[in-house]
């Protein structure tokens, strides 16, 4: 004997997919259906899926309001329907299935602007389709306050951003860095992330044919000293002195030029016993009183 | 200047058995009065919502027992120069909301506390003081709270005003950003109660001590307090640098002694912003947009980010000579910094003695 088991959720689908033909052969469609064409020109439905299949099934043609920005598509769906949150995780979701992972971060930062933090905490719990379990945040190894923090820039900034990240492809920390760089740069400075990326210094790293890590480097070198102008000062003058400090071999002096660490470390790399020879009676000759200046000289900083 | 008035009020065990609590719930007599067992554990729920913890905690009023000794060392830092000045705490949190407030750190999930034994803090206190006669105590109620934000509520100056003046080795510090000052009138101080007011130009008044009297109204209120008899003390701290922060200071010290008379000043002290991984995270959350952090920091070895040496220097500088144009004689002093910048800014090293009047030896 067969036994078909009727889905609940999808007799639940059928239900709403009717009550919302009926309604829309009655009155007609009431509201448009945002669309978002990307630079292809291949358009993306964004909100009311059923109803196009609706209208499509009874051959009236849809009324459709285009969007070229995916922000400006949701921005509009949740400043003009009254959308609960399950609604927007599924808007998410479905844009996880349609958007490459650089738009996928716009697609969800851009609406945050105006969701709030447990819906963001939500929305960055999706399971990704196909890696059941994997979640959002954790793919794109970004945590709830740094998209908090993206959340606070302006669409240009934002943008800016993200395509310099797509560009260099970061790491976690280093893009931490480079955002903070650039975000409290932007805010003391007034002016824009483009404008600091217009800088010929930082253009000459980008447009260089060096390999991504070391551009990364160098880029946080020249975004720190525009952000830290005093602090550089006063490194120089910690960085002359360790230049003229005459080091034992295999011996140098490692400090943070930094903000955030006061540690200076004696880094030695020694592989055979003949160094290690060499090492420990560079120790016992070091020149102490300039070992204590550069010390003290790394103290004033803030003692 | 916005007035406490909560929105929940809980109360713990032997939170409500005092005179002192009961008259605090009288004035509330139209707000719920839950009884829990623990705050902490039973509470915690209120904080879950998308709404920050530290804005749902200001709106929550928790009575509970203090266990534990009322009376504490400030915590100094290792390194840098102590003024053994002392601490109690009646109740802890502020209605106020600065976006530099250390609270921020240690206070989140938590209510405005108001501690129903007070009595015993007294005489921890007078058991303190007699102890060591020998030896003269300054103590502050402003580490955890803003002395004088509710006490339109708690009504505490009433207790310990009169209490420090019976004292024969002790005096009280008020420290407030409030224009708080009405149950002051008529006590009896017999000039051990200090009125501290902290200070800061109007920009930074508006933008980050949110909720706060303004300068002119706590300079009024100093006027008006000294006019009562009590001695006067200032805090310029934090000071905050920033575009155009001399022209302000400038100003704000002009505005100062153009206010009160000077020599009814007791202390007058100053410090730079600083701050803990803690705060940064606070004011990284719950004020994005404040320029604070913007300029720079460096670690220092109290784990907290203070701005870079020569800056700091630059800072005291100025604020002391623009006093000093007022105020030659002024008892100034620092907090929280090293001998080496006490030596920069003053030449000397002031030498602290545990039964010193004064913060200082001011020279």
């Amino acid at each position: 004997m067969d036994i078909k088991i009727e889905n609940q959720y999808h007799i639940e689908q059928q239900r709403e997919f009717l009550e919302l033909e009926q309604h829309i052969l009655k009155y007609g469609q009431i509201k448009t259906i945002p669309i978002f064409q990307n630079r292809e020109g291949i358009n993306f439905i964004l909100d009311g899926k059923k109803r196009f299949k609706i209208l499509k099934k009874h051959n009236i043609e849809p009324k459709y309001t285009i969007f070229n920005s995916i922000i400006d598509g949701y921005k509009y769906i949740y400043q003009t329907e009254k959308i609960g949150d399950s609604s927007i995780v599924t808007m998410v979701k479905n844009c996880i299935k349609i958007v490459d992972p650089f738009e996928l971060y716009k697609t969800l930062i851009a609406p945050l602007k105006i969701f709030n933090r447990q819906l963001l905490t939500k929305i960055l719990t999706i399971p990704i389709w196909g890696k059941e379990f994997e979640t959002i945040a954790f793919d794109f190894n970004i945590s709830i306050k740094e998209l908090v923090q993206y959340c606070n820039l302006s669409e240009e900034n934002f943008i800016t951003l993200f395509n310099l990240f797509k560009f260099l492809s970061p790491n976690g920390n280093h893009r931490k860095d480079i955002f903070n760089y650039l975000d409290q740069i932007s805010r003391r400075d007034k002016i824009s992330f483009q404008n600091i990326l217009n800088l010929e210094d930082i253009e000459e790293i980008l447009n260089s044919n060096i390999q991504n890590n070391g551009k990364i480097d160098k880029l946080k070198i020249v975004l720190q000293n525009i952000r830290y102008p005093k602090l550089k000062i006063v490194n120089k003058e910690l960085e002359k002195k360790l230049e003229q400090f005459k080091a034992p071999p295999k011996f140098r002096f490692i400090f943070p030029i930094d903000k955030e660490s006061e540690t200076i470390t004696i880094n030695s790399k020694i592989s055979n016993l003949k160094d290690w020879e060499k090492y420990l009676e560079g120790i016992e000759n070091l020149p102490k009183e300039q070992i204590v200046d550069i010390i003290e000289t790394l103290l004033r900083r803030w003692q | 200047m916005k007035q406490f008035i909560p929105k929940k009020i809980f109360i713990e065990p032997e939170g409500d058995s005092t005179q002192y609590a009961q008259n605090i719930l009288n004035k509330f007599k139209n707000i719920e009065k839950i009884y829990i067992d623990n705050f902490q554990e039973d509470q915690i729920s209120l904080f879950n919502s998308d709404r920050d913890p530290i804005t749902i905690g200001k709106e929550i009023l928790l009575f509970k027992k203090f266990k534990g000794s009322f009376m504490k060392k400030c915590p100094g830092t290792k390194g840098l120069l102590c003024c053994n000045y002392y601490v109690i705490n009646a109740h802890t949190n502020c209605h106020f909301d600065c976006t530099y407030c250390s609270l921020q750190n240690y206070l989140n999930k938590q209510a405005m506390v108001i501690y129903s034994n007070i009595d015993q803090m007294l005489l921890e206190v007078e058991g303190k003081l007699l102890t060591y006669p020998d030896r003269y105590f300054r103590i502050g109620t402003g580490e955890l709270a803003d002395s004088l934000a509710i006490d339109s509520i708690t009504e505490l100056s009433k207790i310990l005003v009169p209490f420090f003046a019976k004292q024969k080795n002790g005096l009280l510090e008020l420290k407030t950003k409030s224009d708080n000052i009405s149950n002051l009138e008529n006590l009896e101080h017999n000039g051990n109660t200090v009125i501290a007011f902290s200070l800061n130009p109007d920009k930074i008044v508006e933008n980050d001590e949110l909720f706060t009297a303004t300068v002119d109204e706590r300079l009024k209120a100093a006027q008006k307090v000294s006019e009562w008899g009590y001695k006067l003390a200032f805090h310029f701290d934090p000071v905050v640098i920033h575009k155009g922060y001399k022209e302000q200071y400038k100003n704000l010290i002009e505005k100062l002694f153009k206010s009160v008379d000077k020599n009814l000043i007791k202390w007058i002290s100053m410090g730079g912003f600083r701050y803990s991984k803690g705060i940064k995270d606070a004011i990284i959350e719950r004020f994005p947009k404040r320029e604070l952090l913007l300029e720079e920091f460096i670690l220092s070895d109290d784990n907290k980010m203070r701005y870079i040496y020569n800056e700091r220097r630059e800072m005291y500088n100025f604020i002391r000579g623009e006093i000093l144009k007022f105020h030659p004689k002024a008892p100034l002093y620092m907090c929280m910094e090293s001998k080496k910048m006490w030596k920069e800014i003053f030449g000397y090293l002031p030498h602290l003695e545990k039964n010193a009047k004064t913060l200082f030896d001011f020279r």
